[in-house]
């Protein structure tokens, strides 16, 4: 848990790390590709939750110019996709949502006649 | 599109050579027969042929052509000696002397930390799942050709020129409040509320009349969140309560990125389940631009595995209750709520905003 020990004493930095030019140059190489690694990772990131959103916003943009299904009006199925209700309530995301992902889950989450 | 989403969801994450590699391979496991080959395929087996630590092979040219010690001999200015090793400044000069710190993330530099060793799962379920269900849960549609909302007009008051001292005063903020609040923004996919930072604070007014409690309530908090605590004083003097400013009298410590997420995920899975009646966190808390908070007592700290598991180190009687203050990204109590909500906690009663 505890990061850096030294770190822990307030006003005392460690010494830095003493290296020669190779081992310099080698750490160098790493912290280089470690770096560019998780660059990569962000941007596919990124890119992804921009595609996810350019696609609901061309979605709603076609929802917005149909007419609804029946005599409805233009742009019904859009109005009442865009209804935000109960969003910020108390169950706008149900607590089953929040199960935080693992390697190996269970193949049943809760056992409910477990007994101490 | 369609195609991915029949694998796992934990494919959707490698990048698409990987995945087409996998669906060769068992394309091949599905071609091979015994009778006709003799030979095992060593992909089949699960060997890896290929490594990543392979390294390109060099050509006969560019191995004739690389000759080290020729390029030494001829250099002509030596390289530094060994002995000369480059040293990241002790103190910080400010940002316009030309002498400055390294990124902390380089090796060398002084408050270098290596790491990070883990993803915790609650970061990564964030990343891949919580972020774009709430970008799509809050999605709010922009029809194209939408002019843009005019800039709020001038929030600050000003002054109203009566005296000649107005010229060039510094306006006032909004009545009743010391400070602008924040507006808050639409979430979209540059703008998903994230965890910044929690800060555990302890409050003990006993540590006035004995130091011992602020020795307890220090290692406590540092169980607890893995960061030195910070010794906080009293603001003020309250004589009823026995209260003197200026006196050391709590502790807190704030904690950013994967310590932050571990420890709300210790929170969440650990210590509300086992909090007897507990029915959530009150939805009013908040301080309206998206830092929630709240209170633990000195009986439900003690469920947090870094003091059960030390519990008879503590005297009992000493172990202070804590706030947890958690500050977001989030531009409003509400996002806020809904990302903590994501994340697994539960809210109860009136809702504010």
């Amino acid at each position: 848990m505890l990061s850096h020990m030294a770190a822990l004493t307030p006003r005392r930095l460690p010494a830095p790390l003493r290296m020669g030019r190779n081992r310099h140059l080698r750490h160098w190489t790493i912290h280089r590709a470690w770096l560019l690694f998780r660059r990569r990772q962000r941007e596919a990131r990124e890119s992804r939750l921009m595609l996810q959103h350019q696609s609901m916003e061309s979605a709603c943009e076609a929802l917005r110019l149909t007419e609804g299904p029946g005599t409805r009006d233009q742009g019904y199925l859009y109005r009442v996709a865009m209804e935000k209700k109960g969003v910020y309530g108390h169950h706008g995301i149900p607590i089953e949502y929040a199960r935080a992902q693992v390697d190996t889950p269970p193949r049943v989450p809760w056992n409910h006649d477990w007994k101490a | 599109m369609a195609g991915l989403r029949e694998v796992s969801r934990s494919a959707h994450s490698l990048p698409l050579s990987q995945i087409l590699r996998l669906g060769q391979s068992c394309r091949t496991c599905q071609r091979r027969s015994a009778s006709t080959e003799t030979k095992p395929d060593p992909a089949a087996l699960g060997v890896v042929t290929d490594s990543s630590f392979d390294i390109p092979q060099l050509t006969p040219e560019q191995k004739a052509t690389f000759r080290p010690w020729k390029r030494a001999a001829d250099r002509k200015f030596n390289l530094p000696s060994s002995r000369y090793q480059y040293h990241p400044p002790k103190y910080n000069r400010g940002p316009l002397h030309p002498i400055q710190s390294p990124m902390s993330s380089d090796p060398i530099a002084r408050d270098f930390v290596p790491g990070p060793f883990n993803l915790p799962r609650l970061k990564q379920t964030y990343q891949s799942t919580v972020a774009p269900d709430l970008m799509t849960l809050a999605y709010n549609h922009v029809p194209p050709g939408t002019k843009n909302k005019e800039p709020p007009a001038d929030r600050l008051r000003g002054w109203d020129g009566s005296s000649p001292y107005h010229e060039n005063r510094q306006k006032r903020g909004p009545r009743g409040a010391p400070v602008l609040p924040i507006r808050e923004r639409n979430i979209t996919f540059r703008n998903i509320p994230e965890i910044k930072e929690i800060t555990v604070s302890a409050y003990v007014p006993e540590a006035l009349k004995n130091d011992d409690h602020l020795v307890v309530a220090r290692t406590v908090v540092l169980n607890l969140t893995g960061a030195m605590p910070e010794i906080t004083r009293t603001r003020k003097s309250v004589v009823q309560w026995g209260i003197v400013s200026g006196r050391p009298a709590g502790v807190k410590a704030t904690i950013y990125g994967n310590a932050a997420y571990e420890f709300l995920d210790r929170c969440t899975q650990l210590v509300f389940p086992r909090i007897k009646d507990w029915k959530g966190i009150k939805a009013t808390t908040g301080d309206s631009s998206g830092n929630l908070s709240w209170g633990l007592n000195p009986e439900d700290v003690a469920l947090f595995p870094e003091v059960e598991a030390s519990y008879s180190v503590f005297p009992a009687k000493m172990i202070p209750g804590v706030k947890i203050f958690v500050k977001t990204t989030a531009t409003s109590d509400r996002q806020a709520r809904l990302l903590l909500q994501a994340m697994g906690i539960p809210f109860y009663g009136e809702i504010r905003n």
